[in-house]
């Protein structure tokens, strides 16, 4: 057990077009390049960036359904770039590595939600009573106990979205990475989702990546980090990151409504100053600073 | 007449007959004014997405009329799919239903199925494109090189190439970066202002609701719940709440001020207008 749980250095990925192998493209630009970071264990990461930014292909290349170009990744302290790597070892990673996408329809697989929890345990090869025993544990989980036996494809959104979360945690994974988890819900569907994502976190000691263009959701995690162009830009507390209201407009970001309202008060010419990264936060700042004036 | 489109009593039930009989519209009226965008909002099942499949035929009404320019769209059963030129619908995840070889041939590809001539399938195709800020480099290209933003416009610009007088449009920034959303909600407004053509946004989004719309109608248990102007609807925010929706955080932040006996007056429901609000309140801008 490391205490790093994710690490890259250098890391680099060009997609090359596969229909043309024999032309080789040299002019197409990386879509990451030299992204260095590390995670800690049960960090509570949000990745933002704007649509092409780079940010999907970093998720893909964590839990290996891409293959870096250039530059190293380690998972657990195991280097999943070396040459000792094997075939074998990539099947570690994905379980080690769980990851939810945007569309829950693209990620059901059964026709009744208990089997398709059980599908990846399955898969294992794990005995009877231990798949029995983590599905029902990954459906308390989510909540979704009560919908054992229904049929996914009649569930809500976000109901959906909480069974293939389900799928995932039956594989006992170390990191789980949403992908634009929240983009397709609804606000109640959204919020589920995020509320189970915080307590996987919290209770289970899961490092959690939260890849989303929600602002509300980032300013929720421990740590934000912006991938602009392929590049990692910033990699700060979300504190820090959404005072930066300028920076995230110029790379077409936004930052969370309370910091824009804030920003847009110092643009006319107030001298206004405060946290506004909650709503407690931006009220406080706001009555603070309309007292001191009247 | 200003109302391009209008909904009288209309209901809508789904399975008659069975045991599974459920109501899914209630004796709706609505009227959607030309050069106007009209937000529709309301929770999951408020009744919402069965309304869009009714603005433009896709399901006919139990009860009710669903008027085009005063004449009834389901007058003549056979035209209806000419309603459909005229009202266009673009749905979730658009992009998902490209399929030609070129973005050129995928935006004019109703056009063509109408019988245009070429030289004028051309010239609208180009229009759209502008509309939604597709660049003419990527006239040629295949729609499947393009980033997801990329093809979300081109998917729109196919419907706005019929020149829709009304254009529906269901979640169309779902999944899209803060200035891509900008850009797309942006491109809508421009388009109901310079062809007096009606849109109709459905989002969950309240700040977008509260930013681009004129007006707003807000669903709830299959009927509509309150509908009127952006202003009407989001100075009575609490109301939205009552009904399961949430609020523009601006307005979250001005009814805590409230409470703490500070009252702002304006359009709170947006960052500029809670902006102008507090700088008149502090004094700092002349009332």
């Amino acid at each position: 057990m490391s205490e790093v749980i994710i690490k890259t250095e250098n890391l680099g990925y060009t997609y090359v077009d596969s229909l043309d192998d024999d032309i080789v493209k040299v002019d197409q630009s990386p879509a990451l390049r030299g992204v260095s970071l590390e995670i800690k264990r049960g960090e509570y990461v949000a990745v933002l960036g704007h649509n092409g930014s780079g940010k999907s292909t970093f998720a893909k290349l964590i839990n290996m359904i891409l293959t870096p170009t250039v530059g190293k990744i380690y998972i657990d302290g195991v280097d999943i770039t070396g040459d000792d790597f094997t075939e074998e070892d990539v099947f570690d990673i994905r379980r080690k590595v769980g990851m939810v996408f945007q569309n829950p329809d693209n990620q059901l697989v059964a026709t009744v939600v208990e089997e398709d929890v059980a599908f990846g345990p399955e898969n294992l090869g794990l005995p009877r009573e231990e798949i029995r025993q983590r599905v029902d544990s990954a459906l308390s989980t989510v909540g979704m106990t009560e919908y054992i036996k229904h049929a996914p494809h009649k569930l809500s959104g976000g109901q959906k979205q909480r069974v293939a979360i389900a799928g995932i945690i039956a594989m006992k994974p170390e990191i789980i990475i949403f992908d634009e988890s929240t983009a397709m819900l609804d606000p109640q569907g959204r919020a589920e989702v995020v509320e189970i994502m915080e307590r996987l976190n919290k209770e289970e000691g899961i490092t959690v990546l939260n890849i989303t263009h929600y602002m509300d959701e980032a300013a929720r995690a421990d740590r934000v980090v912006v991938i602009n162009d392929g590049e990692l830009i910033i990699d700060s507390t979300a504190r820090e990151v959404f005072k930066n209201v300028e920076l995230l407009h110029s790379v077409g970001l936004e930052a969370t409504q309370g910091a824009e309202l804030i920003a847009a008060l110092s643009g006319c010419g107030a001298d206004i100053s405060g946290e506004s990264l909650t709503l407690d936060e931006t009220v406080e700042t706001i009555a603070n600073y309309i007292l001191r004036k009247k | 007449m200003s109302n391009i489109l209008e909904l009288k009593d209309v209901s809508f039930v789904y399975s008659e007959g069975t045991p599974f009989r459920k109501v899914a519209l209630n004796k709706v009226n609505i009227s959607f004014e030309r050069g106007k965008i009209t937000g529709l909002i309301g929770h999951t099942g408020s009744g919402k997405s069965t309304l869009v499949n009714l603005l433009n035929g896709l399901y006919k009404p139990t009860s009710g009329q669903v008027l085009l320019d005063g004449v009834d769209i389901w007058d003549e059963p056979k035209k209806i799919r000419d309603v459909r030129y005229r009202v266009g619908l673009v749905m979730q995840y658009p992009e998902y239903q490209l399929f030609d070889e070129t973005v050129r041939a995928d935006i004019g590809f109703a056009l063509r199925n109408k019988g245009m001539s070429e030289g004028e399938i051309s010239e609208r195709v180009i229009e759209a494109a502008r509309f939604t800020g597709i660049g003419d480099d990527l006239l040629d290209k295949s729609p499947f090189d393009l980033s997801g933003g990329q093809k979300r416009r081109v998917a729109i610009a196919g419907i706005i190439a019929m020149r829709p007088d009304v254009l529906v449009l269901d979640e169309p920034a779902a999944g899209l970066d803060p200035r891509g959303r900008r850009e797309i909600l942006g491109s809508l407004h421009s388009y109901a202002e310079m062809t007096g053509g009606s849109v109709i946004l459905v989002s969950h989004s309240m700040e977008d609701m509260a930013h681009y719309c004129d007006n707003v109608v807000v669903m709830n248990k299959a009927e509509v719940y309150k509908s009127g102007t952006v202003r009407e609807i989001f100075s009575e925010a609490e109301e939205l709440s009552s009904v399961g929706l949430d609020i523009p955080m601006t307005s979250k932040v001005a009814k805590r001020l409230l409470d703490l006996g500070i009252k702002l007056e304006g359009d709170l429901y947006t960052v500029e207008g809670m902006r102008d609000a507090i700088l008149r309140y502090t004094g700092e801008v002349e009332k």
